[in-house]
Protein backbone atom coordinates (compact mmCIF):
# COMPACT_ATOMS: atom_id res chain seq x y z
CA UNK A 1 0.00 0.00 0.00
CA UNK A 2 1.26 3.33 -0.75
CA UNK A 3 1.20 6.87 1.19
CA UNK A 4 -1.71 8.46 -1.19
CA UNK A 5 -3.80 5.20 -0.54
CA UNK A 6 -4.04 5.62 3.24
CA UNK A 7 -6.63 8.38 3.45
CA UNK A 8 -9.08 6.69 1.61
CA UNK A 9 -8.64 3.47 3.03
CA UNK A 10 -8.44 5.56 6.56
CA UNK A 11 -12.05 6.42 5.55
CA UNK A 12 -13.52 3.44 4.45
CA UNK A 13 -12.43 1.78 7.72
CA UNK A 14 -14.24 4.32 9.36
CA UNK A 15 -17.56 3.82 7.76
CA UNK A 16 -17.27 0.15 7.99
CA UNK A 17 -16.63 -0.11 3.82
CA UNK A 18 -13.45 -1.65 3.72
CA UNK A 19 -12.32 -5.17 2.49
CA UNK A 20 -10.85 -7.52 5.45
CA UNK A 21 -7.69 -8.03 3.31
CA UNK A 22 -7.27 -4.24 2.30
CA UNK A 23 -7.58 -3.45 6.01
CA UNK A 24 -5.14 -5.78 7.06
CA UNK A 25 -2.71 -4.57 4.17
CA UNK A 26 -3.75 -0.70 5.53
CA UNK A 27 -3.01 -1.84 9.56
CA UNK A 28 0.42 -3.25 8.23
CA UNK A 29 1.32 -0.07 6.63
CA UNK A 30 0.33 2.44 9.52
CA UNK A 31 2.41 0.14 11.85
CA UNK A 32 5.32 1.16 10.11
CA UNK A 33 4.60 4.84 8.31
CA UNK A 34 4.45 7.81 11.28
CA UNK A 35 3.51 10.61 9.09
CA UNK A 36 0.39 8.24 7.32
CA UNK A 37 -0.38 7.26 10.93
CA UNK A 38 -0.45 10.90 12.15
CA UNK A 39 -3.09 12.20 9.23
CA UNK A 40 -5.21 9.15 10.25
CA UNK A 41 -5.62 10.11 13.17
CA UNK A 42 -6.22 13.42 11.86
CA UNK A 43 -9.29 11.97 9.97
CA UNK A 44 -10.55 9.87 13.08
CA UNK A 45 -10.56 13.03 15.29
CA UNK A 46 -12.69 14.77 13.04
CA UNK A 47 -15.06 11.78 12.14
CA UNK A 48 -15.48 11.64 16.06
CA UNK A 49 -15.76 15.50 16.32
CA UNK A 50 -19.01 14.82 14.31
CA UNK A 51 -20.13 12.34 17.23
CA UNK A 52 -20.45 15.68 19.44
CA UNK A 53 -23.40 16.55 17.62
CA UNK A 54 -26.37 13.92 19.32
CA UNK A 55 -28.93 15.21 17.47
CA UNK A 56 -32.37 16.81 18.34
CA UNK A 57 -35.02 15.03 19.87
CA UNK A 58 -38.61 15.92 18.67
CA UNK A 59 -40.43 17.75 21.29
CA UNK A 60 -43.92 16.80 22.34
CA UNK A 61 -45.56 19.53 21.20
CA UNK A 62 -43.74 18.85 17.69
CA UNK A 63 -44.94 14.80 17.80
CA UNK A 64 -48.46 15.83 18.64
CA UNK A 65 -48.60 18.02 15.79
CA UNK A 66 -47.04 16.01 13.25
CA UNK A 67 -49.04 13.24 14.83
CA UNK A 68 -52.31 14.93 14.34
CA UNK A 69 -51.00 16.01 10.39
CA UNK A 70 -50.17 12.43 9.82
CA UNK A 71 -53.47 11.13 11.11
CA UNK A 72 -55.66 13.22 9.52
CA UNK A 73 -53.56 12.66 5.72
CA UNK A 74 -54.31 8.67 7.04
CA UNK A 75 -57.98 9.01 7.02
CA UNK A 76 -58.13 10.79 3.85
CA UNK A 77 -56.59 7.61 2.42
CA UNK A 78 -59.15 5.53 4.31
CA UNK A 79 -61.68 3.66 1.84
CA UNK A 80 -64.76 4.19 2.03
CA UNK A 81 -66.27 0.85 2.21
CA UNK A 82 -68.79 0.41 4.74
CA UNK A 83 -71.13 2.75 3.06
CA UNK A 84 -71.11 0.36 0.15
CA UNK A 85 -71.00 -3.12 1.58
CA UNK A 86 -72.94 -5.72 0.86
CA UNK A 87 -73.88 -6.29 4.69
CA UNK A 88 -74.56 -2.52 5.51
CA UNK A 89 -76.94 -2.59 1.47
CA UNK A 90 -79.16 -5.23 3.63
CA UNK A 91 -79.23 -3.15 6.65
CA UNK A 92 -80.10 -0.34 5.06
CA UNK A 93 -82.87 -2.13 3.17
CA UNK A 94 -84.39 -4.02 6.20
CA UNK A 95 -84.50 -0.92 8.37
CA UNK A 96 -86.03 1.19 5.25
CA UNK A 97 -88.87 -1.58 4.53
CA UNK A 98 -89.50 -1.08 8.18
CA UNK A 99 -90.06 2.85 7.77
CA UNK A 100 -88.60 5.60 9.23
CA UNK A 101 -90.97 6.89 11.05
CA UNK A 102 -92.84 3.39 12.81
CA UNK A 103 -90.58 1.26 14.13
CA UNK A 104 -86.98 3.72 14.36
CA UNK A 105 -88.86 6.50 15.56
CA UNK A 106 -90.85 4.22 18.23
CA UNK A 107 -87.59 1.72 19.41
CA UNK A 108 -85.23 5.02 19.66
CA UNK A 109 -86.81 8.05 20.22
CA UNK A 110 -89.64 6.86 22.98
CA UNK A 111 -89.89 9.32 26.11
CA UNK A 112 -87.47 8.68 28.24
CA UNK A 113 -88.78 7.19 31.48
CA UNK A 114 -87.30 8.45 34.76
CA UNK A 115 -85.99 11.44 36.20
CA UNK A 116 -82.90 11.81 34.03
CA UNK A 117 -84.69 13.06 30.71
CA UNK A 118 -84.94 17.05 31.27
CA UNK A 119 -86.18 17.67 27.35
CA UNK A 120 -89.12 19.44 26.98
CA UNK A 121 -92.24 17.48 25.80
CA UNK A 122 -92.84 17.02 22.03
CA UNK A 123 -95.84 17.46 20.08
CA UNK A 124 -96.80 14.17 19.18
CA UNK A 125 -96.53 13.04 15.58
CA UNK A 126 -99.68 12.64 13.19
CA UNK A 127 -98.51 10.72 10.60
CA UNK A 128 -95.71 8.59 9.27
CA UNK A 129 -94.74 9.23 5.89
CA UNK A 130 -93.85 5.39 4.39
CA UNK A 131 -90.23 5.62 2.62
CA UNK A 132 -90.07 2.04 1.15
CA UNK A 133 -87.82 0.59 -1.47
CA UNK A 134 -90.60 -1.67 -3.12
CA UNK A 135 -94.16 -1.55 -3.85
CA UNK A 136 -96.67 -3.50 -5.37
CA UNK A 137 -99.39 -1.72 -6.96
CA UNK A 138 -102.39 -3.41 -8.37
CA UNK A 139 -103.41 -2.26 -11.26
CA UNK A 140 -106.98 -3.42 -10.85
CA UNK A 141 -107.79 -0.93 -8.03
CA UNK A 142 -104.97 1.94 -9.09
CA UNK A 143 -104.01 3.73 -12.11
CA UNK A 144 -100.69 5.24 -12.15
CA UNK A 145 -100.55 9.10 -12.69
CA UNK A 146 -97.85 9.75 -15.08
CA UNK A 147 -99.01 13.11 -16.24
CA UNK A 148 -95.50 14.94 -14.47
CA UNK A 149 -93.55 12.27 -17.40
CA UNK A 150 -91.63 10.81 -14.40
CA UNK A 151 -88.73 9.43 -15.70
CA UNK A 152 -88.39 5.46 -15.64
CA UNK A 153 -85.21 3.94 -14.86
CA UNK A 154 -84.48 0.06 -14.62
CA UNK A 155 -87.98 -1.17 -16.51
CA UNK A 156 -87.94 -4.94 -16.21
CA UNK A 157 -91.07 -6.80 -17.12
CA UNK A 158 -92.47 -9.92 -15.88
CA UNK A 159 -94.18 -12.83 -17.78
CA UNK A 160 -97.99 -13.33 -17.78
CA UNK A 161 -98.80 -15.33 -14.43
CA UNK A 162 -101.26 -18.54 -14.29
CA UNK A 163 -104.16 -15.66 -13.84
CA UNK A 164 -103.32 -13.95 -17.06
CA UNK A 165 -101.54 -11.00 -15.17
CA UNK A 166 -98.32 -9.47 -16.33
CA UNK A 167 -95.48 -7.10 -14.54
CA UNK A 168 -94.23 -3.60 -15.35
CA UNK A 169 -91.29 -2.60 -13.02
CA UNK A 170 -89.40 0.41 -12.83
CA UNK A 171 -87.78 3.09 -10.61
CA UNK A 172 -88.86 6.56 -9.99
CA UNK A 173 -86.09 8.27 -8.33
CA UNK A 174 -88.22 10.49 -5.48
CA UNK A 175 -85.87 12.89 -3.53
CA UNK A 176 -87.51 13.82 -0.28
CA UNK A 177 -85.97 16.56 1.79
CA UNK A 178 -87.43 16.29 6.08
CA UNK A 179 -87.48 19.72 7.14
CA UNK A 180 -87.81 20.19 10.88
CA UNK A 181 -86.16 20.74 13.93
CA UNK A 182 -83.32 18.80 15.39
CA UNK A 183 -85.19 18.02 18.25
CA UNK A 184 -87.93 16.83 16.24
CA UNK A 185 -88.48 13.50 16.18
CA UNK A 186 -88.57 12.86 12.17
CA UNK A 187 -85.07 14.64 12.18
CA UNK A 188 -84.01 13.08 15.36
CA UNK A 189 -84.99 9.36 13.79
CA UNK A 190 -83.22 10.26 10.63
CA UNK A 191 -79.96 11.23 12.04
CA UNK A 192 -79.88 8.19 14.61
CA UNK A 193 -80.37 5.75 10.76
CA UNK A 194 -77.59 8.03 9.00
CA UNK A 195 -75.60 7.53 11.92
CA UNK A 196 -75.90 3.45 12.26
CA UNK A 197 -74.82 3.35 8.71
CA UNK A 198 -77.89 4.09 6.79
CA UNK A 199 -76.87 6.69 4.20
CA UNK A 200 -74.97 5.34 1.25
CA UNK A 201 -73.34 8.10 0.15
CA UNK A 202 -69.73 8.99 1.34
CA UNK A 203 -70.15 11.44 3.94
CA UNK A 204 -73.33 10.76 4.88
CA UNK A 205 -73.00 9.19 8.39
CA UNK A 206 -70.28 11.76 9.56
CA UNK A 207 -72.13 14.37 8.18
CA UNK A 208 -74.67 12.89 10.97
CA UNK A 209 -72.45 12.16 13.43
CA UNK A 210 -71.18 16.22 13.49
CA UNK A 211 -74.94 17.29 13.56
CA UNK A 212 -75.69 15.11 16.55
CA UNK A 213 -72.21 16.25 18.25
CA UNK A 214 -73.17 19.66 17.83
CA UNK A 215 -76.76 18.91 19.84
CA UNK A 216 -74.77 17.15 22.10
CA UNK A 217 -72.39 19.78 22.91
CA UNK A 218 -75.42 22.27 22.83
CA UNK A 219 -76.70 19.54 25.89
CA UNK A 220 -79.59 18.94 23.75
CA UNK A 221 -79.38 15.19 23.96
CA UNK A 222 -79.98 13.07 27.14
CA UNK A 223 -78.01 10.27 27.97
CA UNK A 224 -80.93 8.63 27.80
CA UNK A 225 -81.83 9.60 23.87
CA UNK A 226 -81.27 5.98 22.22
CA UNK A 227 -78.67 7.99 20.34
CA UNK A 228 -76.34 6.04 22.88
CA UNK A 229 -76.85 2.99 21.74
CA UNK A 230 -76.28 3.78 18.32
CA UNK A 231 -73.19 5.53 18.53
CA UNK A 232 -71.78 3.03 20.98
CA UNK A 233 -72.26 -0.23 18.71
CA UNK A 234 -71.10 2.54 15.69
CA UNK A 235 -67.90 3.04 17.68
CA UNK A 236 -66.93 -0.79 17.93
CA UNK A 237 -68.29 -1.73 14.66
CA UNK A 238 -67.58 0.88 11.89
CA UNK A 239 -65.18 -0.62 9.66
CA UNK A 240 -63.70 3.46 9.09
CA UNK A 241 -61.68 4.77 11.85
CA UNK A 242 -62.79 8.35 10.58
CA UNK A 243 -66.36 7.30 11.50
CA UNK A 244 -65.16 5.85 14.79
CA UNK A 245 -63.13 8.56 16.10
CA UNK A 246 -66.10 11.03 15.34
CA UNK A 247 -67.92 8.37 17.68
CA UNK A 248 -65.63 8.52 20.23
CA UNK A 249 -65.97 12.25 20.36
CA UNK A 250 -69.65 12.18 20.20
CA UNK A 251 -69.56 9.68 23.28
CA UNK A 252 -67.10 11.77 25.26
CA UNK A 253 -68.78 14.25 24.97
CA UNK A 254 -71.91 13.33 26.60
CA UNK A 255 -73.11 13.46 30.40
CA UNK A 256 -70.98 10.25 31.50
CA UNK A 257 -73.44 7.55 32.10
CA UNK A 258 -72.69 3.51 32.46
CA UNK A 259 -73.58 3.09 29.03
CA UNK A 260 -71.50 6.26 27.83
CA UNK A 261 -68.57 4.63 30.42
CA UNK A 262 -68.98 0.82 28.78
CA UNK A 263 -69.15 1.99 25.38
CA UNK A 264 -65.72 4.33 26.18
CA UNK A 265 -64.01 0.64 27.82
CA UNK A 266 -65.26 -1.48 24.99
CA UNK A 267 -63.29 1.03 22.73
CA UNK A 268 -60.32 1.17 24.39
CA UNK A 269 -59.87 -2.84 24.64
CA UNK A 270 -60.57 -3.31 20.59
CA UNK A 271 -59.76 -0.21 19.36
CA UNK A 272 -56.40 -0.51 16.86
CA UNK A 273 -55.95 3.04 16.37
CA UNK A 274 -54.38 4.85 18.60
CA UNK A 275 -55.92 8.54 18.44
CA UNK A 276 -59.58 7.01 18.96
CA UNK A 277 -57.89 5.71 21.89
CA UNK A 278 -56.72 8.53 23.21
CA UNK A 279 -60.21 10.37 22.81
CA UNK A 280 -61.55 6.98 24.74
CA UNK A 281 -59.03 7.43 27.18
CA UNK A 282 -60.27 11.28 27.58
CA UNK A 283 -63.85 10.49 28.08
CA UNK A 284 -63.24 7.66 30.27
CA UNK A 285 -61.47 9.86 32.53
CA UNK A 286 -64.25 12.37 32.84
CA UNK A 287 -66.37 9.63 33.17
CA UNK A 288 -64.20 8.35 36.41
CA UNK A 289 -64.47 11.46 37.93
CA UNK A 290 -68.28 11.62 37.55
CA UNK A 291 -68.96 8.38 38.62
CA UNK A 292 -65.95 7.30 40.47
CA UNK A 293 -66.74 3.61 39.70
CA UNK A 294 -64.94 0.97 39.79
CA UNK A 295 -65.01 -0.19 35.66
CA UNK A 296 -64.02 3.02 35.21
CA UNK A 297 -61.01 3.20 37.77
CA UNK A 298 -59.80 0.13 36.62
CA UNK A 299 -59.45 0.13 33.06
CA UNK A 300 -57.95 3.62 34.08
CA UNK A 301 -55.27 1.80 35.98
CA UNK A 302 -55.00 -1.11 33.44
CA UNK A 303 -53.79 1.85 30.74
CA UNK A 304 -51.82 3.89 32.97
CA UNK A 305 -49.83 0.59 33.26
CA UNK A 306 -49.74 -0.79 29.90
CA UNK A 307 -46.36 -0.28 28.82
CA UNK A 308 -47.73 -1.18 24.91
CA UNK A 309 -49.85 2.25 25.24
CA UNK A 310 -48.45 5.61 24.28
CA UNK A 311 -46.73 7.88 26.82
CA UNK A 312 -49.52 10.58 26.62
CA UNK A 313 -52.51 7.97 26.91
CA UNK A 314 -50.61 6.75 29.93
CA UNK A 315 -50.39 10.21 31.67
CA UNK A 316 -54.06 11.08 30.43
CA UNK A 317 -55.28 7.41 32.19
CA UNK A 318 -52.83 8.42 35.21
CA UNK A 319 -54.00 11.79 35.35
CA UNK A 320 -57.62 11.16 36.19
CA UNK A 321 -56.67 8.80 38.44
CA UNK A 322 -54.61 11.50 40.44
CA UNK A 323 -57.97 13.22 40.44
CA UNK A 324 -59.63 10.81 41.37
CA UNK A 325 -57.58 10.31 44.72
CA UNK A 326 -57.28 14.10 45.58
CA UNK B 1 -46.09 0.32 5.36
CA UNK B 2 -49.25 -1.79 4.12
CA UNK B 3 -51.26 -0.28 7.72
CA UNK B 4 -50.33 3.03 5.66
CA UNK B 5 -51.74 2.42 2.17
CA UNK B 6 -54.73 0.91 4.04
CA UNK B 7 -55.07 4.18 5.48
CA UNK B 8 -54.79 3.08 9.00
CA UNK B 9 -53.38 5.43 10.91
CA UNK B 10 -51.49 3.03 13.13
CA UNK B 11 -49.38 2.15 10.64
CA UNK B 12 -48.26 5.88 10.04
CA UNK B 13 -47.81 6.72 14.01
CA UNK B 14 -45.62 3.18 14.17
CA UNK B 15 -43.33 4.84 11.34
CA UNK B 16 -43.54 8.30 12.69
CA UNK B 17 -42.22 6.57 16.49
CA UNK B 18 -39.48 4.62 14.61
CA UNK B 19 -38.30 7.26 11.91
CA UNK B 20 -39.03 10.79 13.61
CA UNK B 21 -35.65 10.95 15.28
CA UNK B 22 -33.54 10.10 12.35
CA UNK B 23 -35.45 12.40 9.89
CA UNK B 24 -35.41 15.22 12.37
CA UNK B 25 -31.66 14.33 13.16
CA UNK B 26 -30.84 14.42 9.08
CA UNK B 27 -33.05 17.54 8.55
CA UNK B 28 -31.55 19.63 10.99
CA UNK B 29 -27.96 18.89 9.50
CA UNK B 30 -28.98 19.22 5.98
CA UNK B 31 -30.76 22.84 7.16
CA UNK B 32 -29.16 24.03 10.70
CA UNK B 33 -32.17 25.24 11.67
CA UNK B 34 -34.27 23.70 13.87
CA UNK B 35 -37.92 25.26 13.18
CA UNK B 36 -37.22 24.85 9.54
CA UNK B 37 -35.91 21.15 9.98
CA UNK B 38 -39.54 20.49 12.08
CA UNK B 39 -41.04 21.94 9.22
CA UNK B 40 -39.29 20.00 6.23
CA UNK B 41 -39.59 16.58 8.62
CA UNK B 42 -43.46 17.30 8.70
CA UNK B 43 -43.56 17.32 4.82
CA UNK B 44 -41.39 14.15 4.48
CA UNK B 45 -44.12 12.08 6.77
CA UNK B 46 -46.92 13.44 4.83
CA UNK B 47 -45.06 12.90 1.57
CA UNK B 48 -44.83 9.29 2.69
CA UNK B 49 -48.91 8.61 3.41
CA UNK B 50 -49.35 10.21 0.19
CA UNK B 51 -46.65 8.44 -2.07
CA UNK B 52 -47.42 5.27 0.12
CA UNK B 53 -48.37 3.31 -2.99
CA UNK B 54 -44.78 3.99 -4.74
CA UNK B 55 -43.19 1.90 -2.43
CA UNK B 56 -42.03 -1.62 -3.91
CA UNK B 57 -40.53 -2.85 -0.54
CA UNK B 58 -37.08 -3.49 -2.77
CA UNK B 59 -35.12 -0.65 -0.55
CA UNK B 60 -35.72 -0.47 3.33
CA UNK B 61 -38.54 2.12 4.54
CA UNK B 62 -35.12 4.39 5.82
CA UNK B 63 -33.70 4.62 2.55
CA UNK B 64 -36.93 5.55 0.77
CA UNK B 65 -37.98 8.21 3.82
CA UNK B 66 -33.98 9.57 3.66
CA UNK B 67 -34.40 10.01 -0.44
CA UNK B 68 -37.62 11.59 0.60
CA UNK B 69 -35.91 13.82 2.86
CA UNK B 70 -33.03 14.58 1.32
CA UNK B 71 -35.13 15.59 -2.05
CA UNK B 72 -37.44 18.22 0.66
CA UNK B 73 -34.26 19.43 2.29
CA UNK B 74 -32.53 20.46 -1.58
CA UNK B 75 -35.95 21.83 -2.19
CA UNK B 76 -35.80 23.96 0.39
CA UNK B 77 -32.32 24.94 -0.02
CA UNK B 78 -33.27 25.95 -3.43
CA UNK B 79 -35.76 28.18 -2.15
CA UNK B 80 -34.11 29.45 0.08
CA UNK B 81 -30.87 30.27 -2.08
CA UNK B 82 -33.48 31.91 -4.29
CA UNK B 83 -34.88 34.35 -1.93
CA UNK B 84 -31.71 35.43 -0.32
CA UNK B 85 -31.89 33.69 2.88
CA UNK B 86 -29.15 33.97 5.65
CA UNK B 87 -26.47 31.38 4.70
CA UNK B 88 -26.86 28.37 7.05
CA UNK B 89 -23.74 28.67 9.42
CA UNK B 90 -24.84 32.41 10.40
CA UNK B 91 -28.19 30.98 11.32
CA UNK B 92 -28.61 30.34 15.30
CA UNK B 93 -29.48 27.12 16.43
CA UNK B 94 -33.01 27.97 18.94
CA UNK B 95 -32.33 26.01 22.09
CA UNK B 96 -33.84 22.81 22.34
CA UNK B 97 -36.95 21.91 24.17
CA UNK B 98 -35.47 19.40 26.16
CA UNK B 99 -32.07 20.76 27.00
CA UNK B 100 -30.98 17.87 29.73
CA UNK B 101 -31.52 15.45 26.81
CA UNK B 102 -29.43 17.02 24.24
CA UNK B 103 -27.17 18.67 25.50
CA UNK B 104 -25.43 20.59 28.52
CA UNK B 105 -23.93 24.27 27.98
CA UNK B 106 -20.33 23.10 26.90
CA UNK B 107 -21.80 20.47 24.71
CA UNK B 108 -24.11 22.79 23.44
CA UNK B 109 -21.25 24.59 21.91
CA UNK B 110 -19.35 21.81 20.67
CA UNK B 111 -23.08 21.15 18.80
CA UNK B 112 -22.79 24.29 17.23
CA UNK B 113 -19.92 24.06 16.01
CA UNK B 114 -20.00 21.02 14.64
CA UNK B 115 -23.48 22.23 12.71
CA UNK B 116 -21.19 25.06 11.61
CA UNK B 117 -18.53 22.81 10.14
CA UNK B 118 -20.82 20.59 8.53
CA UNK B 119 -22.22 23.82 7.02
CA UNK B 120 -18.74 24.35 5.51
CA UNK B 121 -19.67 21.41 2.84
CA UNK B 122 -21.46 21.36 -0.24
CA UNK B 123 -25.34 20.19 0.25
CA UNK B 124 -23.90 16.64 -1.92
CA UNK B 125 -20.74 16.63 0.41
CA UNK B 126 -23.24 17.25 3.54
CA UNK B 127 -26.09 14.51 2.68
CA UNK B 128 -23.97 11.86 1.94
CA UNK B 129 -22.17 12.16 4.91
CA UNK B 130 -24.78 12.99 7.65
CA UNK B 131 -26.21 9.66 5.79
CA UNK B 132 -22.78 7.95 6.58
CA UNK B 133 -21.92 9.30 9.52
CA UNK B 134 -25.17 9.82 11.83
CA UNK B 135 -27.24 7.11 10.10
CA UNK B 136 -24.96 4.26 9.83
CA UNK B 137 -26.56 3.86 6.01
CA UNK B 138 -23.93 1.77 3.38
CA UNK B 139 -22.46 3.68 -0.07
CA UNK B 140 -24.59 1.35 -1.32
CA UNK B 141 -27.63 2.50 0.65
CA UNK B 142 -26.75 6.24 0.98
CA UNK B 143 -26.74 5.70 -3.08
CA UNK B 144 -30.06 4.65 -3.53
CA UNK B 145 -31.32 7.62 -1.26
CA UNK B 146 -29.65 9.94 -2.81
CA UNK B 147 -29.89 8.66 -6.61
CA UNK B 148 -26.56 8.63 -7.15
CA UNK B 149 -23.40 6.08 -7.95
CA UNK B 150 -21.77 4.17 -5.30
CA UNK B 151 -18.62 5.98 -6.69
CA UNK B 152 -19.91 9.13 -6.37
CA UNK B 153 -21.02 8.75 -3.17
CA UNK B 154 -17.57 7.52 -1.92
CA UNK B 155 -15.92 11.15 -3.79
CA UNK B 156 -18.55 13.04 -1.76
CA UNK B 157 -17.62 11.69 1.61
CA UNK B 158 -14.09 11.58 1.11
CA UNK B 159 -13.91 15.22 -0.01
CA UNK B 160 -16.22 16.04 3.03
CA UNK B 161 -14.14 14.73 5.45
CA UNK B 162 -10.70 16.14 3.71
CA UNK B 163 -12.66 19.35 4.52
CA UNK B 164 -13.59 18.81 8.32
CA UNK B 165 -10.34 17.49 9.27
CA UNK B 166 -8.55 20.56 8.30
CA UNK B 167 -11.00 22.34 9.91
CA UNK B 168 -11.28 20.07 13.42
CA UNK B 169 -7.62 19.24 13.39
CA UNK B 170 -5.67 22.84 12.53
CA UNK B 171 -7.95 25.67 11.38
CA UNK B 172 -10.38 26.34 13.64
CA UNK B 173 -9.31 27.87 17.26
CA UNK B 174 -13.15 27.81 18.64
CA UNK B 175 -12.89 24.15 18.32
CA UNK B 176 -10.24 23.84 20.31
CA UNK B 177 -11.53 25.67 22.87
CA UNK B 178 -14.71 24.32 23.25
CA UNK B 179 -13.03 20.58 23.48
CA UNK B 180 -10.29 21.51 25.94
CA UNK B 181 -11.24 21.19 29.68
CA UNK B 182 -11.21 24.68 31.69
CA UNK B 183 -10.13 24.36 34.94
CA UNK B 184 -10.65 26.90 37.53
CA UNK B 185 -7.88 29.27 38.42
Amino acid sequence: MECRDVPSFSLLKLTGEIAPEVERDLDRHLSTCADCCAERGRLETAWEALGDDPGPVPSPRFARETLSLMEAATLKRAPRTAGFSWPGMRRVAALVVMGLGGFLSAQLWAPAAGPASAKPERPAVEAVLPVSNDRMVDASRTVPDLSGRPRMANVTYQPVDARGRLGVSFDVTTRYTVVGRPDEKGIESLLTYLVAGGGANEGAQGQALDLVSERIAAGSVSPDDGIVAVLAKTLTTDRNPGVRKKTAEALSQLPPTPETRDALIACLRTEAVPGIRMIAVEGLAKAAVTLKDRPSIETLQEKANDERESGYLRAKAASALGRLAL
Amino acid sequence: MALVRRGEPAGSEALYTRYASPILGFTTRMLGNRSEAEEVTQEVFLRMIDRAEQYDGRAPVASWLFAIAANACRDRLRVSRRAGAVPLEAVPEPPASDPSAEMNALGAERVRLVRQALALLSHEQREALILARYHDLSYVEIARALGITEGAVKTRIYRAMETLKTHFSEGDKSWNAATSPVFPS
